[in-house]
């Protein structure tokens, strides 16, 4: 039993720290945090620039361009960047990257992932449609062959990151004649191909988000990833590489709460030296800390060779309702400031847990709504019935 | 490096404790303990001695067998588990200073299973902390003088030995607390154990001017705060074992009640509406031993990580009573029988919560050591 790191590991947070202090401009910065998961102009020149520096593909193989490193060392590169809410890269990384080393072919291999690593090539991720949500498998966009490529025609939505990436990373619909999960592919789709357009959608939390309409949107047959027909079992498979998931972020919002309750006067002292203050703050340490184990479960789990299954799924609960009690707590001891943005000097801490109340909800249903994960939890962790 | 599993001996250890308490202990040896005024069963001590648990986070210079700490967090977990009135941890816990304190002719009696010692450490305001700290010690002859009140010692009244906190000054701070070894048939000393929730039970100790020699000082008179406070770190990052330990154990009793229980034609298991509350109590009970195990893990290393014991115990209490509420919610009637062994957590959960320290207790604790 031991909850340390080694010392090369200490050692490795340190560079990794030492490359923030270093690239981590103010301007960067303010970026980042208008943008949130949308990555502005100098965020993309940020990841490139982790890309030439080798730091993209610290999860990945050697023999694909990456350091080779393990769970543990990805965990503290992800809890780092993470601290600073900057960008990884995200799931073209560690999802549609290594599905292509996988079953990708040994063209779209050396077409893409030397790219993917230099941050030149980002996919959105095109999964969701208006029709198929937690039920993803009866997706309705149609992908039909004809001669050297396929035609798509559809329709996908909250494709968060379309606006900002240069390919989609698509499941459409290959054979509506085979059973709902059998008969779906993926296919790689240019973002500038003919037929395809992009709507903004703007979010209650100040994201920006897209929806993606296909129009006889015609793609090359080289396209498809992997076998035609099999994109379920790729895309299940690559959810097994998104479970290394950093807990950094959260503690950046209590951090923000504990800053404005030392700071701010309240008869005559320190909000941090309320009883009911610093109670309520320290609930929520104590919740950041179990976060932080279960966060290190996955990445140690991973490091064994293990797939954390219920376990991911008790991270992702606990990770995004945590968020909520994060803004909640914070709506009680801010009190009327609680509710200004941060566009108004009156707004505390920027304004920052502000935006946390208008975006919380986003966490508990994307990335697989709180109650699939409830019953991945009941079902595969505790062996309850699927039905 | 990062590792939160058990060894392979560690393994060993659980599969023999797990089997060793499913045949001696099982509830209806725990329901006999609670019938009996002595509240614990010497003859499975006698046993547990046996197989070296009390020997477990000594050196063997002291008669052990020069485990850690982390051994005996695995058999809280067990005992735990099996919801079993014993003072374990106490006696572990009161070992362990009475070994930093240079007494290994004590330890020696401890790991040969004829020792029971417990930390006598709360009174009228039930906090383990300095202000709380009221029994007076006074030098007197060659040894010293007590007078005061101890309450919500756990197996106060049944100890051969009490690990008790005092003070030799009428102050409120650490400054002046001293540690003293009584004997549990001194004369003065007037013990009995109060009606409590839990079943584990709790005693109110009453000192009018109980004589103890100067070898009955452990460490120094007036500045054994140090020592007061590691042991209850120690105490209390085991007792968050036990209750992460109980808390997994309602959690699979109630996952295979629902298995089972058929109501409309299909088992409860099969509602989304049960397994949804089974999935919370599955959240709570993975952070619970997370935590437990995280601060025994500190604890060991060093003994004053109020933040990693505090959140613990915080999180430990809160998971171990929402596990039991929703079990007994789940099982419906039968849950709520004496004659059916959810009760015994169910009380359990309760009394371990607000024993040392309630989860605000522990929370402003942290609060400090997130330096708020």
């Amino acid at each position: 039993m031991d909850f340390s790191l080694t010392p090369e590991q200490e050692a490795f947070q340190k560079q990794v720290r030492d490359f923030i202090r270093q690239h981590l401009t103010p301007e960067l910065r303010e970026e980042v945090e208008r943008e949130q998961y949308a990555i502005g102009p100098l965020g993309k020149n940020f990841v490139r620039l982790m890309g030439r520096q080798g730091w993209l593909g610290i999860g990945w193989p050697k023999e694909y361009g990456g350091q080779g490193r393990g769970a543990i060392d990805q965990w503290i590169f992800l809890e780092e960047m993470a601290a600073e809410n900057l960008p990884t890269g995200g799931l073209t990384l560690n999802s549609a990257g290594p599905t292509l080393m996988r079953v990708g072919s040994e063209r779209q291999k050396r077409e893409y992932l030397p790219k993917i690593l230099t941050g030149e090539i980002e996919f959105a991720i095109g999964y969701t449609e208006p029709n198929a949500g937690s039920d993803l498998a009866s997706l309705q966009t149609r992908a039909v062959r004809d001669g050297d490529s396929y035609v798509i025609n559809g329709q996908k939505i909250y494709t968060s990151a379309a606006h900002h990436s240069t390919h989609i990373w698509l499941l459409a619909r290959t054979d509506p004649k085979l059973p709902k999960h059998r008969g779906i592919s993926i296919f790689i789709v240019p973002i500038d191909t003919p037929g395809v357009t992009i709507r903004p959608l703007e979010t209650m939390g100040s994201e920006r988000s897209n929806e993606v309409f296909f129009e006889d949107a015609r793609v090359p047959a080289a396209n498809l990833v992997g076998e035609e027909n099999r994109g379920w079992q790729y895309v299940t498979m690559a959810l097994d590489f998104e479970r290394l998931m950093p807990h950094a972020r959260i503690r950046t919002h209590l951090d923000n709460l504990i800053d404005y309750a030392r700071n701010t006067v309240k008869d005559g002292r320190p909000l941090s030296q309320h009883y009911h203050v610093r109670i309520a703050l320290a609930r929520l340490a104590v919740e950041v800390e179990v976060l932080r184990l279960f966060s290190m479960r996955c990445a140690w789990m991973i490091e064994r060779g293990q797939v954390p299954n219920a376990e991911a799924s008790v991270f992702k609960i606990y990770m995004s309702e945590l968020n909520e009690h994060i803004a909640r707590a914070a709506q009680n001891i801010m009190g009327a400031y609680a509710a200004i943005r941060g566009e108004d000097r009156l707004a505390p801490v920027g304004g920052r847990l502000e935006k946390l109340y208008r975006s919380f909800p986003l966490y508990k249903f994307a990335g697989g709504t709180n109650e699939v994960m409830r019953n991945i939890i009941a079902q595969r962790g505790l062996g309850m019935p699927r039905d | 490096m990062i590792d939160l599993g058990w060894s392979q001996a560690q393994e060993m250890l659980r599969e023999s404790a797990r089997g060793f308490l499913a045949k001696e202990a099982p509830k209806s040896v725990v329901r006999q303990i609670e019938a009996d005024p002595l509240g614990y069963s010497p003859a499975l001590w006698r046993k547990m001695a046996d197989l070296g648990w009390l020997a477990m986070p000594f050196p063997e210079s002291a008669g052990g067998v020069g485990g850690s700490l982390i051994d005996a967090g695995l058999l809280a977990e067990e005992l735990g588990r099996a919801c079993l009135p014993c003072p374990y941890i106490h006696t572990v816990a009161a070992g362990l200073t009475l070994l930093e304190g240079g007494r290994t002719d004590l330890v020696a009696k401890i790991v040969a299973g004829d020792l029971v010692v417990v930390p006598a450490f709360t009174e009228v305001d039930p906090r383990p902390i300095p202000k709380a700290l009221k029994l007076a010690i006074v030098p007197q002859g060659a040894g010293y003088r007590l007078t005061g009140l101890k309450r919500f010692v756990e197996y106060g009244h049944a100890a051969n030995l009490l690990l008790c906190s005092g003070r030799v000054n009428q102050s409120e701070a650490e400054e002046g607390a001293t540690l003293m070894l009584v004997g549990g048939d001194t004369r003065g000393l007037a013990r009995r154990t109060l009606a409590s929730t839990g079943g584990d039970p709790v005693a109110e100790l009453e000192f009018q001017d109980v004589q103890t020699d100067a070898a009955s000082l452990v460490g120094d008179a007036g500045r054994g705060w140090p020592m007061i406070h590691r042991t209850i770190n120690r105490f209390l990052a085991l007792r968050a074992a036990e209750m992460a330990g109980g808390t997994r154990r309602v959690l699979e009793m109630t996952v295979d009640y629902t298995k089972m229980r058929v109501q409309f034609g299909r088992t409860l298991a099969s509602f989304q509406a049960v397994q949804h509350i089974c999935a919370d109590m599955a959240i709570m009970a993975d952070g619970a031993e997370l935590a437990a195990r995280q601060a025994v893990w500190a604890v060991d290393r060093n003994p004053s990580s109020d933040y990693e014991v505090s959140a613990a115990k915080a999180f430990a209490a809160q998971a171990y009573s929402m596990a039991t509420i929703n079990a007994v919610q789940l099982h419906g009637g039968i849950g709520y029988m004496q004659e059916y062994d959810l009760q015994f957590y169910y009380r359990r959960a309760r009394s371990e919560e607000v024993l040392m320290g309630t989860i605000e207790d522990h929370l402003e604790r942290v609060a400090t050591a997130i330096g708020l």
